[in-house]
């Protein structure tokens, strides 16, 4: 399985890069539990903490939406948590808090990811929340309406986000037909569009053992793992539809595209074809693109463009390693006046955009785990007045100041 | 108390009993201090074989002499320019050599730097922060394009996102006197004009061992950064410091409104904000009592304003609270709803009115002040999950003059909150006439 591979490959560059450090062997041991239902976890047991992290993805996600129904899988995964089983959206949300524990749904182009985090003594109960999101979501008319409203806004917000704006011409330019044109939370169009039982069906699709990878992490044993992989998936069906998702190669090399808006700073986003993780050069790969931006102050993008010229404050690369596509994408917010020459020649090897906007998170990796309350700060505007205090050197550390608040 | 309430809140408590031994578990911090002055914090964690090494200096934003706004923030960022013995700019290239990662930040109140790197190489790390701590070289051809570097940071944080530029206004309106009015990355026209020589004499007045705090998380005992920062941290001289002034607020007597309009607005937004003491500013009895109150008002899906808001009247998409009680004077109190399409802001705004006036008149109840404490005193265990997030920390507490005791007790006083002290706090920082109203709003392109 491709989803899985993906995730041995990733465990096993963190042990490659633990083992390069030259420090007491303490490597993290990752152990595969198998359950007596056949349903195989990856676990890093360690009782230091009282928590437990788990990461379930199920491989199909944006990619998958039909045509005119773009934003399917994001919208049915932002459903699953507000009502399964026999709780309606408020009383699963106050269940989730009352065990102090997030469950999150997500879904990117390749998959549909569930995260859950929890104190260890609630895990079954945590577990058993899962499930019912996995299982029995209910899609009740107001919590569809106020996710499929709240969506339509977010997408309307990034429709006047340069940073978005770069970043989805330049995708649709290189992609052309193929989904990942699309951006992976739809369209305005497609999510208007999509119905419940649009929605019902991917969940008896798509939510299946055979797509399955389950990672978990923390406080716990095998023995107690192995029975709950059963209780929390057993009752999936056996097998996913078929995705039927065809290969792709990030095209339309040498083009510049220029959006004109009237603002203060541009963004440039550029790049051109990658190499995927199965690729044998997969890992000199990430070594070159860390050299070229990935390495944050080290490296040559910043030292050129920071550090020497003082064109931004911020520029970056990374390796996008999708199921049908290796993508390597980089960006950067140069000075309104140096733009237009600056950016061709740095993109002069690939499709160059032009807009404006702030440094991109590194990585298109699954998101980070958050705490169980940012998902009703997720679609407040930025600049918001707690974060407000504290400049960083480097943009991404700006909400550290809530947490040094207590 | 109706029978069934009784019965569900008997059940709740059970439940926090439940949680409580796994979430009152410490972090185990040690304290030192060198004979020149520097305090050292050490937080042992086995789990990976890395630390986090951070410098805290107690000076930030605040501490700007007048016209120089922005100093702190930009002498952070020539902090990377170079010394006697590191050359411009190899500062995080000599850490990445050795596996590791670095960055610095700064707000009004403090300067921080810090690295994560494997726990044998504490030494490496620390030998360079410690030179920087007294060898900084600072010249105009470093200089100069670093000012570049920060202006492009004041217009991609600020000047490029609408309501980054209407918070920065809002605190001017909120902060009437204190500095903390003047926003951290400073005025565009104050910035154009700092120089080296005001980069250098920031960093010779404030820059010295008696004002920094050392923090150590991590795979390291308390033995090994003893030996280590008295090597390193040791032999520099402490110094003289200037007397931090910090004005206090005037009595507020009067409200204020702000709006924006932009083209570049997609979804409009309604903050308010309450001027409110932190753990050190003000009447601070009310510090862990307003966290509390933060919580049941807006700290989720199930808090008193998404559920009013959101849920059941839908005319809100997001809403919350927000109260930040680490910062050394006066901090703010808030509330916030971005309305759904179609909904007036004025309609929103009553509805957020409404619930606040029915807070002040009836109160929290017992359980849903019961249900936050619980929740915010499960996230102390999820806090040792890092090595960032304690240094972090203790860090903060001590650099606003609170204890490491502060930080382990973080949680049992969380948990010791009343009710009458949450209403107390919630009709103590309360209050329309003097509050702060921002209207953030989309407005259609010409």
């Amino acid at each position: 399985m491709r989803a899985q591979a993906a995730v041995a490959r990733g465990l096993l560059l963190a042990l490659v890069l633990l083992a390069l450090f030259p420090v007491p062997a303490q490597a993290v041991e990752i152990k595969r539990v198998v359950s007596p239902g056949g349903i195989e976890a990856w676990l890093v047991t360690d009782h230091s903490v009282p928590v437990v992290a788990l990461e379930a993805a199920f491989a199909g996600g944006a990619a998958t939406d039909p045509e005119g129904k773009s934003g399917l899988a994001n919208l049915t995964a932002s459903l699953l948590d507000e009502g399964a089983g026999p709780y309606d959206s408020q009383a699963y949300q106050t269940r989730i808090e009352d065990l102090a524990s997030s469950i999150r749904f997500s879904a990117s182009q390749d998959n549909l990811t569930a995260t859950v985090k929890t104190l260890s003594e609630n895990v079954e109960a945590a577990f058993e929340l899962l499930r019912l999101g996995l299982t029995e979501p209910r899609f009740d008319p107001d919590p569809v309406a106020r996710v499929r409203s709240s969506i339509l806004v977010s997408l309307a917000r990034k429709a006047e986000s340069p940073n978005s704006i770069a970043s989805r011409v330049w995708w649709k330019h290189a992609f052309g037909t193929h989904p990942y044109a699309r951006p992976s939370d739809g369209t305005p169009e497609g999510v208007a569009a999509v119905t419940v039982d649009d929605m019902r069906r991917f969940v008896k699709e798509r939510i299946a053992r055979d797509v399955l990878t389950v990672a978990v992490v923390g406080d716990i044993t095998p023995e107690r793992l192995a029975p709950l992989l059963d209780a929390t998936f057993g009752t999936l069906p056996a097998k996913a539809a078929p995705a039927n998702i065809p290969e792709a190669t990030a095209a339309g090399g040498g083009a510049t595209l220029l959006v004109e808006k009237p603002i203060p700073q541009s963004v440039v986003a550029f790049g051109h074809a990658g190499i995927k993780r199965e690729d044998p050069d997969w890992y000199a790969a990430l070594i070159t693109n860390y050299i070229l931006g990935g390495g944050g102050f080290t490296s040559r993008l910043t030292t050129e463009v920071r550090e020497k010229r003082g064109l931004a404050y911020g520029v970056y690369s990374y390796l996008a390693p999708l199921e049908h596509a290796g993508v390597l994408s980089a960006g950067s917010p140069p000075r309104t006046a140096a733009s237009p020459n600056r950016s061709t020649s740095s993109a002069r090897n690939g499709a160059g955009c032009a807009t404006r906007g702030r440094p991109k998170p590194s990585s298109r990796a699954p998101r980070p785990i958050l705490p169980a309350r940012s998902r009703c700060n997720s679609i407040r505007p930025t600049g918001s007045p707690r974060f407000s205090s504290t400049c960083s050197r480097r943009g991404s550390a700006s909400t550290t100041s809530t947490a040094a608040t207590r | 108390m109706p029978r069934l309430a009784r019965t569900v809140f008997a059940a709740l408590l059970l439940a926090l009993l439940l949680v409580f031994p796994a979430a009152a578990q410490r972090f185990g911090a040690q304290q030192f201090k060198l004979a020149n002055g520097l305090e050292v914090v050490v937080i042992p964690n086995e789990r990976v074989p890395a630390v986090a090494h951070m410098v805290w200096y107690k000076v930030g934003a605040a501490d700007e002499p007048p016209g120089k706004s922005g100093i702190a923030h930009f002498l952070e960022h020539l902090m990377f320019k170079g010394t006697d013995s590191v050359a411009p700019g190899m500062f995080s290239k000599l850490v990445a050599q050795q596996g590791g990662r670095d960055n610095a930040f700064t707000t009004q109140d403090v300067t921080v730097y810090h690295q994560t790197i494997a726990s044998d190489r504490l030494e490496f790390v620390m030998k360079l922060e410690a030179d920087r701590m007294a060898n900084l070289r600072l010249t105009d051809a470093v200089v100069k394009p670093e000012l570049m570097v920060v202006l492009e940071e004041r217009r991609s944080r600020i000047d490029n996102e609408p309501a980054a530029l209407l918070n920065e206004q809002a605190r001017t309106a909120i902060f009437l006197h204190h500095p903390y009015r003047i926003p951290t990355i400073g005025w565009e026209q104050e910035l154009r004009g700092l120089t080296t020589e005001d980069a250098v004499a920031w960093y010779e007045r404030w820059y010295a061992p008696n004002n920094a705090i050392l923090v150590v998380s991590g795979d390291v005992t308390v033995d090994e950064v003893r030996a280590l920062a008295e090597k390193h941290y040791g032999p520099i001289p402490p110094k003289e410091l200037p007397k931090r002034v910090r004005v206090q607020e005037p009595k507020r007597v009067a409200a204020t409104r702000l709006s924006l309009a932009s083209p570049r607005v997609a979804q409009p937004n309604w903050t308010r904000s309450y001027l409110a003491p932190s753990y050190t500013g003000g009447e601070t009895r009310h510090a862990y009592a307003l966290q509390v109150l933060a919580d049941v008002l807006g700290g989720g899906a199930t808090s008193r304003l998404y559920r009013s808001l959101v849920v059941e009247q839908q005319i809100a998409l997001g809403t919350g609270a927000y109260y930040t009680p680490g910062s050394l004077d006066l901090t703010t109190f808030g509330v916030w709803a971005s309305p759904k399409p179609g909904v007036a802001i004025e309609d929103l705004e009553k509805a957020v009115e409404a619930e606040l006036r029915k807070l002040l008149s009836e109160g929290v109840g017992e359980e849903e002040a019961a249900r936050s404490k619980t929740r915010m005193r499960a996230e102390a265990a999820y806090a040792r999950d890092s090595l960032m997030g304690p240094a972090h920390q203790f860090g903060a507490a001590l650099a606003q003059g609170r204890t490491i005791e502060d930080v382990e007790q973080w949680p049992d006083r969380i948990g010791a909150v009343t009710v009458e002290e949450i209403n107390a706090a919630a009709r103590f920082v309360i209050d329309d006439k003097t509050a702060v109203t921002a209207i953030l709003l989309p407005e259609p392109s010409s």
